[in-house]
């Protein structure tokens, strides 16, 4: 009975995950502990099949119809994984409290920054006239993808390349010091820093974070923070959510994700603060 | 535009894997779960783990063999990335 009750949290939790370019974790987790009274390692063991679940299921649909842009991502992950592997040799030297009252600063400044920039019609902007970046062009990054809602191909291109990677490494660093999913952190970068249209950041984060978690879930396997009886029905359960919310995102207005996105982002700042409180 | 074509080739093969990677995968371990088999559960949380592992490995075989050196690098780094953060992991 509770292995149901678990599935039809992770559909939601999938469904959710896969329009907004993240992992689930900050469904899983919580309901898990709080919900089902589980331990927490095992609930942020859960949260790593269910990220890559996530990423898998939603994948082949976003790559089949070219929202995901594969060169940024594989661009960008360079940039992911080395702060990863940086932040994990950091983890001793920092106070996970203070970091996540930090990062949950960031997420409240970054929620105020995409807000005011709330007027890029369809996620691109148009309002002020950027240079080109001559790298976007050198790393063949810039390019097109058909939104479905609107009923056309809209062409793109890539801004700011280099701080973009930077925020990213950033983005590594944070993951792996807070033990937290950077999904939320990738499509900020993106959005923000690097003026992709909001369905191809999540898209791309999408496809991003698969290959993140993919290196850390050997190691969750071997300490045994992986249960069988809680990740399958989390794995099948977001599968199925995968799919369903990469086909409910692909009919969404830009404008009503980014929206959505901006909400979610003061909703993790405030259980980053709780998080910060209670470690 | 051959560049475009490339792109559009990778895109296909990728989506074709992952989509019968994840159904094989979903199959296995609703099977386990509904057997109460924790050895088929853990073999398809296993495939589940690599197959975004796989997702790099192709793409740069296919870069490879576009002849788009650039990426294919890209590639390898990742990889080595991942396989020094998955040995870390072990240490930690």
């Amino acid at each position: 009975m509770i292995g149901i009750l678990i599935l039809l949290m992770s559909i939601l939790a999938g469904t959710f995950g896969s329009i907004f370019g993240l992992g689930g974790g900050i469904i899983i987790i919580p309901s898990l502990t709080l919900i089902f009274g589980i331990d927490i390692r095992h609930a942020i063991g859960a949260s790593i099949i269910s990220v890559i679940a996530t990423s898998s299921g939603a994948a082949a649909r976003y790559i089949k119809d070219h929202i995901t842009n594969i060169r940024l991502a594989i661009f960008l992950e360079m940039a992911t994984t080395t702060g990863a592997i940086l932040g994990a040799f950091l983890s001793s030297y920092f106070s996970a409290r203070n970091l996540f009252i930090l990062f949950s600063i960031l997420l409240f400044y970054s929620s105020y920054s995409m807000w005011k920039n709330n007027f890029r019609k369809n996620g691109l902007d148009n309002s002020i006239k950027l240079k080109d970046d001559p790298l976007a062009n050198k790393l063949n990054i810039n390019s097109t993808y058909y939104d479905q809602q609107l009923g056309q191909t809209i062409h793109y291109k890539i801004y700011n390349v280099i701080p973009g990677f930077f925020f990213m490494f950033g983005a590594g660093i944070l993951s792996a010091l807070l033990g937290i999913g950077s999904g939320i952190l990738k499509v900020l970068a993106m959005d923000t820093a690097m003026k992709v249209p909001i369905k191809v950041s999540s898209a791309t984060s999408n496809f991003m974070i698969g290959v993140t978690a993919a290196a850390s879930a050997g190691a969750y396997f071997i300490k045994g923070d992986i249960i069988p009886e809680i990740a399958a029905p989390v794995a099948i359960g977001v599968l199925i959510g995968a799919f369903i919310g990469s086909h409910i995102m692909h009919k969404m207005k830009s404008e009503t994700l980014r929206t959505l996105f901006i909400l979610l982002l003061v909703v993790v700042a405030i259980q980053m603060i709780y998080r910060g409180i209670t470690i | 535009m051959n560049n475009q074509f490339k792109i559009v080739k990778i895109e296909l093969i990728l989506a074709h894997l992952l989509r019968w990677g994840v159904l094989l995968t979903g199959i296995i371990i609703l099977l386990g779960w509904t057997l109460g088999n924790n050895t088929l559960i853990n073999s398809g949380l296993f495939i589940l783990i690599l197959l975004p592992i796989l997702r790099v490995f192709i793409s740069g075989i296919i870069f490879l063999f576009s002849k788009d050196s650039l990426y294919f690098i890209f590639c390898l780094y990742v990889l080595l990335t991942l396989s020094l953060s998955l040995f870390l992991g072990k240490i930690i």
